[in-house]
Protein backbone atom coordinates (compact mmCIF):
# COMPACT_ATOMS: atom_id res chain seq x y z
CA UNK A 1 0.00 0.00 0.00
CA UNK A 2 1.52 3.30 -1.06
CA UNK A 3 0.52 6.10 1.24
CA UNK A 4 0.54 9.69 0.05
CA UNK A 5 -1.44 11.48 2.74
CA UNK A 6 -0.69 11.15 6.45
CA UNK A 7 -2.31 12.47 9.61
CA UNK A 8 -1.06 15.90 10.65
CA UNK A 9 1.98 15.64 12.89
CA UNK A 10 -0.05 17.34 15.63
CA UNK A 11 -2.57 14.49 15.43
CA UNK A 12 0.18 11.91 15.84
CA UNK A 13 1.63 13.84 18.79
CA UNK A 14 -1.77 13.92 20.49
CA UNK A 15 -2.25 10.23 19.76
CA UNK A 16 1.03 9.58 21.58
CA UNK A 17 -0.12 11.73 24.48
CA UNK A 18 -3.38 9.75 24.71
CA UNK A 19 -5.34 12.95 24.20
CA UNK A 20 -7.22 12.31 20.96
CA UNK A 21 -10.94 11.64 20.96
CA UNK A 22 -11.70 7.90 20.86
CA UNK A 23 -12.91 8.11 17.26
CA UNK A 24 -9.75 9.78 16.05
CA UNK A 25 -7.51 7.43 18.05
CA UNK A 26 -9.20 4.44 16.38
CA UNK A 27 -8.74 6.00 12.96
CA UNK A 28 -5.08 6.78 13.60
CA UNK A 29 -4.49 3.18 14.68
CA UNK A 30 -5.93 1.96 11.38
CA UNK A 31 -3.49 4.20 9.53
CA UNK A 32 -0.53 3.15 11.70
CA UNK A 33 -1.07 -0.46 10.67
CA UNK A 34 -0.17 0.56 7.13
CA UNK A 35 2.39 3.28 7.73
CA UNK A 36 5.82 2.72 9.24
CA UNK A 37 6.68 6.39 8.79
CA UNK A 38 3.89 7.46 11.14
CA UNK A 39 4.68 4.61 13.55
CA UNK A 40 8.17 6.09 13.83
CA UNK A 41 6.79 9.56 14.52
CA UNK A 42 4.47 8.17 17.17
CA UNK A 43 7.38 6.39 18.82
CA UNK A 44 9.36 9.65 18.94
CA UNK A 45 6.46 11.46 20.54
CA UNK A 46 6.01 8.61 23.03
CA UNK A 47 9.64 8.98 23.99
CA UNK A 48 9.05 12.64 24.69
CA UNK A 49 5.84 11.81 26.58
CA UNK A 50 7.79 9.36 28.73
CA UNK A 51 10.35 12.04 29.52
CA UNK A 52 7.63 14.52 30.37
CA UNK A 53 6.06 11.93 32.65
CA UNK A 54 9.41 11.23 34.27
CA UNK A 55 9.95 14.94 34.89
CA UNK A 56 6.88 15.11 37.15
CA UNK A 57 7.27 16.12 40.75
CA UNK A 58 6.81 12.93 42.75
CA UNK A 59 3.76 11.85 44.76
CA UNK A 60 3.93 9.55 47.70
CA UNK A 61 2.94 5.97 46.88
CA UNK A 62 2.04 2.91 48.92
CA UNK A 63 4.95 0.47 48.80
CA UNK A 64 3.76 -2.23 51.19
CA UNK A 65 0.32 -2.46 49.63
CA UNK A 66 1.84 -2.74 46.19
CA UNK A 67 4.37 -5.35 47.26
CA UNK A 68 1.54 -7.47 48.65
CA UNK A 69 -0.25 -7.35 45.30
CA UNK A 70 2.99 -8.09 43.47
CA UNK A 71 3.55 -11.30 45.41
CA UNK A 72 0.10 -12.50 44.33
CA UNK A 73 0.65 -11.75 40.66
CA UNK A 74 2.17 -14.24 38.25
CA UNK A 75 4.29 -13.13 35.34
CA UNK A 76 3.19 -14.03 31.85
CA UNK A 77 5.32 -15.91 29.32
CA UNK A 78 7.37 -13.72 26.92
CA UNK A 79 5.17 -14.49 23.92
CA UNK A 80 2.30 -12.58 25.55
CA UNK A 81 3.32 -9.10 24.58
CA UNK A 82 1.07 -6.16 25.38
CA UNK A 83 -1.24 -5.04 22.63
CA UNK A 84 -1.19 -1.26 22.58
CA UNK A 85 -4.27 -1.02 20.40
CA UNK A 86 -7.63 0.22 21.58
CA UNK A 87 -10.44 -2.34 21.55
CA UNK A 88 -12.29 -1.87 18.26
CA UNK A 89 -16.07 -1.49 18.03
CA UNK A 90 -17.65 -4.60 16.51
CA UNK A 91 -18.82 -2.96 13.31
CA UNK A 92 -15.40 -1.50 12.62
CA UNK A 93 -13.85 -4.91 13.17
CA UNK A 94 -16.32 -6.50 10.78
CA UNK A 95 -15.72 -3.85 8.13
CA UNK A 96 -11.94 -4.19 8.34
CA UNK A 97 -11.97 -7.96 8.36
CA UNK A 98 -14.69 -8.75 5.86
CA UNK A 99 -15.44 -5.64 3.87
CA UNK A 100 -18.33 -3.28 3.37
CA UNK A 101 -20.98 -5.93 2.76
CA UNK A 102 -20.91 -6.57 6.52
CA UNK A 103 -22.19 -3.12 7.39
CA UNK A 104 -25.95 -2.44 7.73
CA UNK A 105 -25.64 0.78 5.77
CA UNK A 106 -28.24 3.52 6.12
CA UNK A 107 -29.20 5.53 3.10
CA UNK A 108 -28.43 9.25 3.48
CA UNK A 109 -28.64 10.69 0.00
CA UNK A 110 -28.26 9.41 -3.54
CA UNK A 111 -24.95 7.58 -3.68
CA UNK A 112 -24.26 8.11 -0.01
CA UNK A 113 -24.66 5.56 2.78
CA UNK A 114 -23.33 5.74 6.28
CA UNK A 115 -23.24 3.97 9.59
CA UNK A 116 -22.59 5.79 12.86
CA UNK A 117 -20.60 4.37 15.73
CA UNK A 118 -21.21 6.42 18.84
CA UNK A 119 -18.31 6.53 21.24
CA UNK A 120 -18.12 8.04 24.69
CA UNK A 121 -16.74 11.36 23.52
CA UNK A 122 -17.05 11.42 19.73
CA UNK A 123 -18.50 9.73 16.67
CA UNK A 124 -16.85 7.42 14.19
CA UNK A 125 -18.74 7.45 10.92
CA UNK A 126 -18.40 4.76 8.30
CA UNK A 127 -19.13 6.15 4.84
CA UNK A 128 -19.89 4.39 1.59
CA UNK A 129 -19.89 6.63 -1.43
CA UNK A 130 -21.05 5.14 -4.70
CA UNK A 131 -18.89 5.52 -7.80
CA UNK A 132 -19.47 8.84 -9.51
CA UNK A 133 -20.84 10.64 -6.46
CA UNK A 134 -20.19 14.29 -5.81
CA UNK A 135 -20.35 15.73 -2.27
CA UNK A 136 -21.21 19.45 -2.12
CA UNK A 137 -18.78 22.05 -0.81
CA UNK A 138 -18.66 22.03 2.93
CA UNK A 139 -16.36 22.92 5.76
CA UNK A 140 -16.41 21.71 9.32
CA UNK A 141 -17.35 23.37 12.56
CA UNK A 142 -14.67 21.41 14.32
CA UNK A 143 -12.23 18.82 13.14
CA UNK A 144 -12.89 16.08 10.66
CA UNK A 145 -10.36 13.44 9.82
CA UNK A 146 -11.04 10.90 7.09
CA UNK A 147 -9.26 7.69 6.21
CA UNK A 148 -9.93 5.81 3.00
CA UNK A 149 -10.33 2.05 3.45
CA UNK A 150 -11.28 1.13 -0.11
CA UNK A 151 -11.77 2.89 -3.42
CA UNK A 152 -10.62 6.48 -3.87
CA UNK A 153 -11.80 10.06 -3.93
CA UNK A 154 -10.42 13.35 -5.06
CA UNK A 155 -10.82 16.90 -3.81
CA UNK A 156 -8.89 20.18 -3.88
CA UNK A 157 -6.10 18.61 -1.83
CA UNK A 158 -5.45 15.67 -4.11
CA UNK A 159 -6.31 12.07 -4.63
CA UNK A 160 -6.95 9.85 -1.62
CA UNK A 161 -6.65 6.08 -1.84
CA UNK A 162 -6.75 3.19 0.65
CA UNK A 163 -4.59 4.01 3.68
CA UNK A 164 -4.53 7.75 3.00
CA UNK A 165 -5.71 10.17 5.67
CA UNK A 166 -7.18 13.64 5.13
CA UNK A 167 -6.62 15.63 8.29
CA UNK A 168 -8.60 18.85 7.88
CA UNK A 169 -9.17 21.66 10.30
CA UNK A 170 -12.09 24.01 10.59
CA UNK A 171 -10.78 26.43 8.00
CA UNK A 172 -10.72 24.03 5.11
CA UNK A 173 -13.66 23.79 2.74
CA UNK A 174 -13.68 20.93 0.29
CA UNK A 175 -15.72 19.26 -2.38
CA UNK A 176 -14.82 15.63 -2.79
CA UNK A 177 -15.89 13.25 -5.55
CA UNK A 178 -15.19 9.57 -5.93
CA UNK A 179 -12.76 8.10 -8.44
CA UNK A 180 -12.93 4.84 -10.31
CA UNK A 181 -15.63 2.22 -10.50
CA UNK A 182 -15.49 0.94 -6.93
CA UNK A 183 -17.42 2.49 -4.05
CA UNK A 184 -15.24 4.60 -1.80
CA UNK A 185 -15.40 3.39 1.80
CA UNK A 186 -14.07 5.73 4.47
CA UNK A 187 -13.77 6.16 8.19
CA UNK A 188 -14.56 9.64 9.43
CA UNK A 189 -13.74 10.80 12.95
CA UNK A 190 -16.04 13.66 13.87
CA UNK A 191 -16.07 16.05 16.74
CA UNK A 192 -18.53 18.65 15.44
CA UNK A 193 -21.47 18.68 13.01
CA UNK A 194 -20.88 19.39 9.33
CA UNK A 195 -21.51 22.93 8.23
CA UNK A 196 -22.68 23.29 4.67
CA UNK A 197 -21.76 26.52 2.98
CA UNK A 198 -24.74 26.80 0.72
CA UNK A 199 -28.25 26.86 2.09
CA UNK A 200 -29.52 24.68 -0.68
CA UNK A 201 -26.43 22.96 -1.91
CA UNK A 202 -26.47 21.13 -5.18
CA UNK A 203 -26.82 18.51 -2.62
CA UNK A 204 -25.49 15.10 -3.33
CA UNK A 205 -26.42 15.07 -6.98
CA UNK A 206 -24.72 12.05 -8.31
CA UNK A 207 -23.04 12.92 -11.53
CA UNK A 208 -22.62 10.01 -13.77
CA UNK A 209 -19.87 9.07 -16.15
CA UNK A 210 -16.74 10.58 -14.62
CA UNK B 1 16.52 16.52 44.61
CA UNK B 2 17.80 16.45 48.15
CA UNK B 3 16.79 12.85 48.65
CA UNK B 4 18.59 9.57 48.59
CA UNK B 5 21.16 7.87 46.47
CA UNK B 6 21.79 8.68 42.81
CA UNK B 7 19.23 7.21 40.46
CA UNK B 8 20.30 4.73 37.82
CA UNK B 9 20.40 6.10 34.29
CA UNK B 10 17.78 5.12 31.73
CA UNK B 11 19.96 2.35 30.33
CA UNK B 12 20.01 0.71 33.73
CA UNK B 13 16.24 0.76 33.99
CA UNK B 14 16.13 -1.12 30.71
CA UNK B 15 18.58 -3.64 32.12
CA UNK B 16 16.61 -3.80 35.37
CA UNK B 17 13.38 -4.61 33.53
CA UNK B 18 15.05 -7.20 31.31
CA UNK B 19 16.37 -8.94 34.42
CA UNK B 20 12.98 -8.72 36.12
CA UNK B 21 11.56 -10.36 33.01
CA UNK B 22 14.10 -13.16 33.08
CA UNK B 23 14.39 -13.85 36.78
CA UNK B 24 11.17 -12.53 38.30
CA UNK B 25 13.04 -10.78 41.09
CA UNK B 26 10.45 -8.85 43.11
CA UNK B 27 12.96 -6.74 45.04
CA UNK B 28 14.42 -5.54 41.79
CA UNK B 29 10.99 -4.69 40.48
CA UNK B 30 10.32 -2.71 43.66
CA UNK B 31 13.31 -0.50 42.80
CA UNK B 32 11.66 0.16 39.45
CA UNK B 33 8.39 0.87 41.27
CA UNK B 34 9.98 3.26 43.74
CA UNK B 35 11.44 5.26 40.91
CA UNK B 36 8.53 5.37 38.47
CA UNK B 37 5.33 4.98 40.52
CA UNK B 38 5.60 8.35 42.32
CA UNK B 39 5.96 10.14 38.97
CA UNK B 40 3.28 8.07 37.33
CA UNK B 41 0.88 8.91 40.14
CA UNK B 42 1.66 12.62 39.83
CA UNK B 43 1.05 12.44 36.08
CA UNK B 44 -2.27 10.64 36.59
CA UNK B 45 -3.40 13.28 39.07
CA UNK B 46 -2.59 15.91 36.45
CA UNK B 47 -4.79 13.98 34.00
CA UNK B 48 -7.73 14.49 36.32
CA UNK B 49 -7.61 11.55 38.69
CA UNK B 50 -8.33 11.90 42.39
CA UNK B 51 -5.41 10.85 44.57
CA UNK B 52 -6.81 7.41 45.41
CA UNK B 53 -7.82 6.71 41.80
CA UNK B 54 -4.38 7.79 40.64
CA UNK B 55 -2.77 5.49 43.17
CA UNK B 56 -4.95 2.59 42.04
CA UNK B 57 -4.26 3.23 38.37
CA UNK B 58 -0.52 3.62 38.96
CA UNK B 59 -0.53 0.28 40.78
CA UNK B 60 -2.46 -1.33 37.95
CA UNK B 61 0.00 -0.01 35.38
CA UNK B 62 2.88 -1.29 37.50
CA UNK B 63 1.29 -4.73 37.91
CA UNK B 64 0.78 -4.88 34.18
CA UNK B 65 4.45 -4.00 33.68
CA UNK B 66 5.37 -6.78 36.10
CA UNK B 67 3.16 -9.36 34.38
CA UNK B 68 4.45 -8.47 30.95
CA UNK B 69 8.08 -7.83 31.87
CA UNK B 70 9.14 -11.12 30.19
CA UNK B 71 8.09 -9.68 26.82
CA UNK B 72 9.80 -6.30 27.38
CA UNK B 73 12.24 -5.66 24.54
CA UNK B 74 14.57 -2.68 25.03
CA UNK B 75 15.41 -2.61 21.33
CA UNK B 76 11.80 -1.58 20.63
CA UNK B 77 11.22 0.92 23.43
CA UNK B 78 13.03 2.10 26.52
CA UNK B 79 11.69 1.05 29.91
CA UNK B 80 10.24 4.49 30.56
CA UNK B 81 8.54 4.69 27.16
CA UNK B 82 7.16 1.18 27.57
CA UNK B 83 5.72 2.04 30.97
CA UNK B 84 4.37 5.32 29.64
CA UNK B 85 2.43 3.57 26.88
CA UNK B 86 1.01 1.06 29.37
CA UNK B 87 -0.23 3.88 31.62
CA UNK B 88 -1.54 5.93 28.71
CA UNK B 89 -3.54 2.99 27.37
CA UNK B 90 -5.00 2.18 30.77
CA UNK B 91 -6.01 5.80 31.14
CA UNK B 92 -7.71 5.97 27.78
CA UNK B 93 -9.49 2.65 28.42
CA UNK B 94 -11.10 4.25 31.46
CA UNK B 95 -13.35 6.13 29.11
CA UNK B 96 -12.61 9.67 28.22
CA UNK B 97 -15.99 11.15 28.92
CA UNK B 98 -16.31 10.12 32.52
CA UNK B 99 -12.71 10.97 33.09
CA UNK B 100 -13.15 14.37 31.49
CA UNK B 101 -16.14 15.28 33.61
CA UNK B 102 -14.12 14.56 36.70
CA UNK B 103 -11.25 16.49 35.24
CA UNK B 104 -13.31 19.56 34.66
CA UNK B 105 -14.71 19.51 38.16
CA UNK B 106 -11.28 19.05 39.64
CA UNK B 107 -9.91 21.73 37.41
CA UNK B 108 -12.28 24.62 37.87
CA UNK B 109 -10.41 26.03 40.83
CA UNK B 110 -7.01 25.36 39.34
CA UNK B 111 -7.94 26.80 35.95
CA UNK B 112 -6.29 30.16 36.43
CA UNK B 113 -2.84 28.79 37.01
CA UNK B 114 -3.18 26.00 34.48
CA UNK B 115 0.01 26.55 32.59
CA UNK B 116 2.27 28.65 34.80
CA UNK B 117 2.49 25.37 36.67
CA UNK B 118 5.01 24.33 34.07
CA UNK B 119 7.21 27.19 35.05
CA UNK B 120 6.58 27.00 38.75
CA UNK B 121 6.71 23.24 39.05
CA UNK B 122 9.15 21.74 41.45
CA UNK B 123 11.04 19.69 38.94
CA UNK B 124 12.66 16.80 40.65
CA UNK B 125 14.83 15.37 37.99
CA UNK B 126 18.01 13.76 39.11
CA UNK B 127 18.95 12.80 35.57
CA UNK B 128 20.53 15.13 33.13
CA UNK B 129 17.96 14.74 30.39
CA UNK B 130 15.19 15.70 32.80
CA UNK B 131 16.92 18.91 33.74
CA UNK B 132 17.40 19.60 30.07
CA UNK B 133 13.74 18.95 29.44
CA UNK B 134 12.58 21.33 32.16
CA UNK B 135 14.91 24.01 30.85
CA UNK B 136 13.72 23.35 27.30
CA UNK B 137 10.05 23.69 28.27
CA UNK B 138 10.79 27.04 29.88
CA UNK B 139 12.45 28.25 26.71
CA UNK B 140 9.42 27.62 24.54
CA UNK B 141 7.21 30.56 23.62
CA UNK B 142 4.29 30.65 26.03
CA UNK B 143 1.63 29.48 23.58
CA UNK B 144 3.65 26.46 22.50
CA UNK B 145 4.44 25.50 26.07
CA UNK B 146 0.74 25.84 27.00
CA UNK B 147 -0.36 23.62 24.15
CA UNK B 148 2.27 20.96 24.93
CA UNK B 149 1.29 21.11 28.57
CA UNK B 150 -2.43 20.70 27.94
CA UNK B 151 -1.83 17.91 25.44
CA UNK B 152 0.65 15.80 27.39
CA UNK B 153 -0.20 16.61 30.99
CA UNK B 154 -3.93 17.23 30.86
CA UNK B 155 -4.99 14.92 28.06
CA UNK B 156 -6.90 17.60 26.18
CA UNK B 157 -7.86 17.17 22.53
CA UNK B 158 -7.08 19.82 19.92
CA UNK B 159 -10.67 21.11 20.04
CA UNK B 160 -10.61 21.34 23.81
CA UNK B 161 -7.33 23.24 23.78
CA UNK B 162 -8.70 25.53 21.06
CA UNK B 163 -11.81 26.28 23.14
CA UNK B 164 -9.78 26.69 26.30
CA UNK B 165 -7.31 29.12 24.79
CA UNK B 166 -9.65 30.85 22.37
CA UNK B 167 -7.55 29.87 19.37
CA UNK B 168 -8.49 28.47 15.96
CA UNK B 169 -7.89 24.76 15.63
CA UNK B 170 -5.18 25.37 13.03
CA UNK B 171 -3.14 27.47 15.47
CA UNK B 172 -3.37 24.79 18.13
CA UNK B 173 -2.05 22.23 15.70
CA UNK B 174 0.79 24.42 14.45
CA UNK B 175 1.79 25.41 18.00
CA UNK B 176 1.85 21.76 18.98
CA UNK B 177 4.05 20.86 16.02
CA UNK B 178 6.43 23.76 16.58
CA UNK B 179 6.68 23.23 20.34
CA UNK B 180 7.17 19.51 19.96
CA UNK B 181 9.88 19.82 17.32
CA UNK B 182 11.74 22.41 19.35
CA UNK B 183 11.58 20.28 22.48
CA UNK B 184 12.93 17.28 20.58
CA UNK B 185 15.76 19.36 19.18
CA UNK B 186 16.64 20.74 22.57
CA UNK B 187 16.64 17.48 24.48
CA UNK B 188 17.87 15.37 21.60
CA UNK B 189 15.98 12.39 20.32
CA UNK B 190 16.30 9.66 22.89
ZN1 LIG C 1 1.41 7.75 7.77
Amino acid sequence: MTINHHPDQATLISYSAGSLSSALALLVECHLEHCSECRQRVREAENLGAQLLASQPTEQVDEDGFFARLTETEQLPPQQAISGRKPRPKMLQALLAKGEAEVPWRWRAPGLHSYDIKLDDSRLKLLRIAPGTHIPVHSHSQSEVTMVLAGAYQDELGCFRAGDVADLDDETAHQPHTLGSEPCVCLVALEGPLRFQQLLPRLLQPFMGL
Amino acid sequence: MSTAAPEPAERDWNQCLVEVGQGGNKEQFMAFYRHFAPRLKAWLIGQGGQRDQAEELAQEAMLKAWRHAPSFDPSKASASTWLYTIARNLLSDLGRKQQREQKFIARQSAEQEAMPAVEQAQWQMPELDRQQLAAALKQLPNRQAQVIYQCFYQGRSHSEIAANMGLPLGSVKSSLRLGFNKLCEMVGKP
